[in-house]
């Protein structure tokens, strides 16, 4: 009697403890969600069903309008190909200079290595604002000022700190024996690093590309500040424009189908590499 | 780096491509820092957003991190679906929140009246502003703490609750004793880097209220730009640039000795 009143205790305890555990998930995949799903619905809703009061949550005749407008107005296709572009050749140039310079660090230690180190994270750590006034100065000289090469080479420097940090991690996990053993099997430090080390740092540069790549397509503040004409504006620029379509300011349905053209790349990225780009945030905060 | 010397050298002149000056004023931009109250209005703003995301954060990646800790069905999944507002870029985020708090077709307007019968317009008021911009910024960088979190209790050894379980202390108890010191030094590092990226965010107020209204939710970065890119006053704005960069250094090094103090106090 006493023990199948315990038992019964036990259950009840179990399940509370279950269904908070449900509730409180449930709470947080609507903070989640909720706004993300308001921006996709209001993309697809008809002008009429997006202005009601109470709002409506659900669409009946899903529409392609709003997709229309904003791809006729703003120019979409040259701004997804400019981002494109300086997302893709930012990524690879940060990581053919940020690997060896990070394999280095990793590996060969000399006289004021440390230092030199911190210098780059020092140096990496400079807020942009501080800089981005010399730096406006210097590229109107240079006549960088709307060239996709001028954004680039931002987007590098501005990147390049981060990339060569978390590599090293990456790099010191790769053990040392492994080395040691391909040099004693007389391989030379160009084979050792093509036929070894690359093989083995493959998943841990997928993960950097990514990331970079992410944040490249995201950047806002330098092309806002740096690329002045439509030839070399990204996507991230175009939803300020897309927000002035017509007679209305800020038209929402015309922000979030610009919103959903930007952000599904994106997305699908993060969805397919969620753990390589976990690992690599984490080789980040960690180290 | 000298890029960097110059903003400094440049902060001590008065200097306008639009007007053509180009004068030694001192310090003349610090001090007119003091009495602009644009500025002040961008510092008193840049603290509390700064301390409250800060702060919001921390805690809702913390219960996220705690949730995703859990065993059910889904949670791969969940996990990976939560990187999703991290991955979206914080323009996109802002100019929604526009709509997102709008009184009548706003999604959290239209929540707040069916729940609580309040029609509240966010971004009028310099207060609801604020908490607008608070918000979303929790919003969309409290997932990417969360999975940073997730990291470091996955890192602590199951040993040490069962050792914890042994001594009695178990739920809340192993929280307090066990887990949250063993995840301050974590903390405290995402705080500061955290801290930072506040006192330098751009995109969010751009998009969600151009630092209105009036100037109560104008940041440092904003400021930085309206000075120096719509009104063309490079002097002053290098010189609001410095100030940033000083604010910054200030995070970091009470960072760095709050982290000393807790890794010694842990071991």
């Amino acid at each position: 009697m006493d023990i199948r009143y315990l038992k019964q205790l036990i259950r009840r305890k179990h399940l509370v403890r279950l269904v908070l555990q449900y509730l409180f998930l449930a709470l947080f995949v609507s903070i989640v969600f909720a706004p993300l799903y308001y921006i996709f619905l209001s993309a697809f809703q008809p002008r009429e069903e997006l202005f009601t009061i109470p709002l409506r949550y659900l669409t009946r005749q899903p529409t392609l309008e709003h997709f229309k407008r904003v791809f006729n107005t703003v120019p979409y296709l040259r701004y997804i190909k400019n981002t494109t572009i300086l997302s893709v050749c930012s990524t690879a140039v940060v990581l053919i200079v940020a690997l060896p310079a990070a394999y280095a660090f990793a590996r060969i230690h000399f006289p004021g290595s440390y230092l030199l180190l911190m210098g780059l994270l020092a140096s990496g750590m400079l807020p942009g604002v501080a800089t981005i006034i010399p730096l406006f100065q210097i590229f109107q000289k240079l006549n960088l000022i709307n060239t996709l090469q001028g954004l680039g080479i931002l987007y590098v420097s501005g990147n390049l700190t981060f990339t060569v940090w978390v590599a090293i991690s990456f790099f010191k996990q790769v053990p040392i024996e492994l080395e040691e053993a391909a040099r004693i099997d007389g391989a030379s430090t160009a084979q050792l690093i093509i036929k070894i080390i690359l093989p083995i740092m493959k998943p841990g540069i997928a993960t950097l590309f990514i990331i970079n790549f992410i944040i490249y397509w995201n950047e806002f503040f330098l092309p806002l500040i740096f690329a002045r004409d439509a030839s070399v504006k990204t996507v991230t620029l175009g939803i300020s424009e897309a927000a002035y379509i017509g007679q209305y300011q800020q038209a929402w349905q015309n922000i979030a189908s610009m919103g959903v053209m930007v952000v599904i790349p994106v997305f699908l990225l993060a969805l397919f590499f969620q753990r390589q780009i976990v690992e690599g945030l984490m080789a980040g905060a960690f180290k | 780096m000298y890029p960097f010397f110059y903003t400094f050298y440049l902060s001590c002149f008065e200097c306008s491509p639009l007007h053509r000056t180009f004068r030694f004023i001192g310090l003349g931009n610090y001090l007119g820092m003091l009495k602009d109250k644009a500025v002040t209005d961008t510092l008193t703003f840049t603290f509390m957003f700064t301390g409250a995301s800060v702060i919001l954060q921390v805690c809702y990646g913390m219960s996220i991190a705690f949730l995703l800790n859990l065993r059910f069905r889904g949670r791969n999944i969940l996990r990976a679906a939560v990187l999703l507002p991290w991955a979206m870029p914080m323009i996109v985020a802002g100019t929604a929140a526009v709509w997102f708090f709008h009184p009548d077709f706003g999604m959290f307007g239209d929540i707040l009246w069916r729940l609580f019968d309040i029609r509240h317009a966010f971004l009028i008021s310099g207060t609801g502003a604020r908490v607008a911009v608070t918000f979303t910024d929790v919003w969309k960088n409290g997932p990417f703490l969360a999975i940073i979190f997730l990291g470091g209790l996955q890192g602590i050894p199951i040993e040490l609750y069962e050792a914890a379980k042994v001594d009695g202390a178990t739920g809340l108890r192993s929280f307090w004793y066990l887990t949250l010191p063993l995840m301050v030094p974590l903390i405290i590092t995402m705080s500061i880097f955290t801290s930072i990226f506040r006192i330098l965010s751009f995109d969010i107020v751009y998009a969600l209220t151009q630092g209105g209204p009036g100037t109560a939710t104008s940041l440092m970065s904003y400021r930085v730009y309206l000075e120096a890119f719509r009104f063309l006053n490079f002097g002053y704005g290098s010189a609001l640039a410095v100030v940033s960069f000083v604010l910054i250094l200030i995070v970091a090094i009470i960072g760095l000795l709050l982290l000393k103090y807790a890794w010694t106090k842990l071991s």
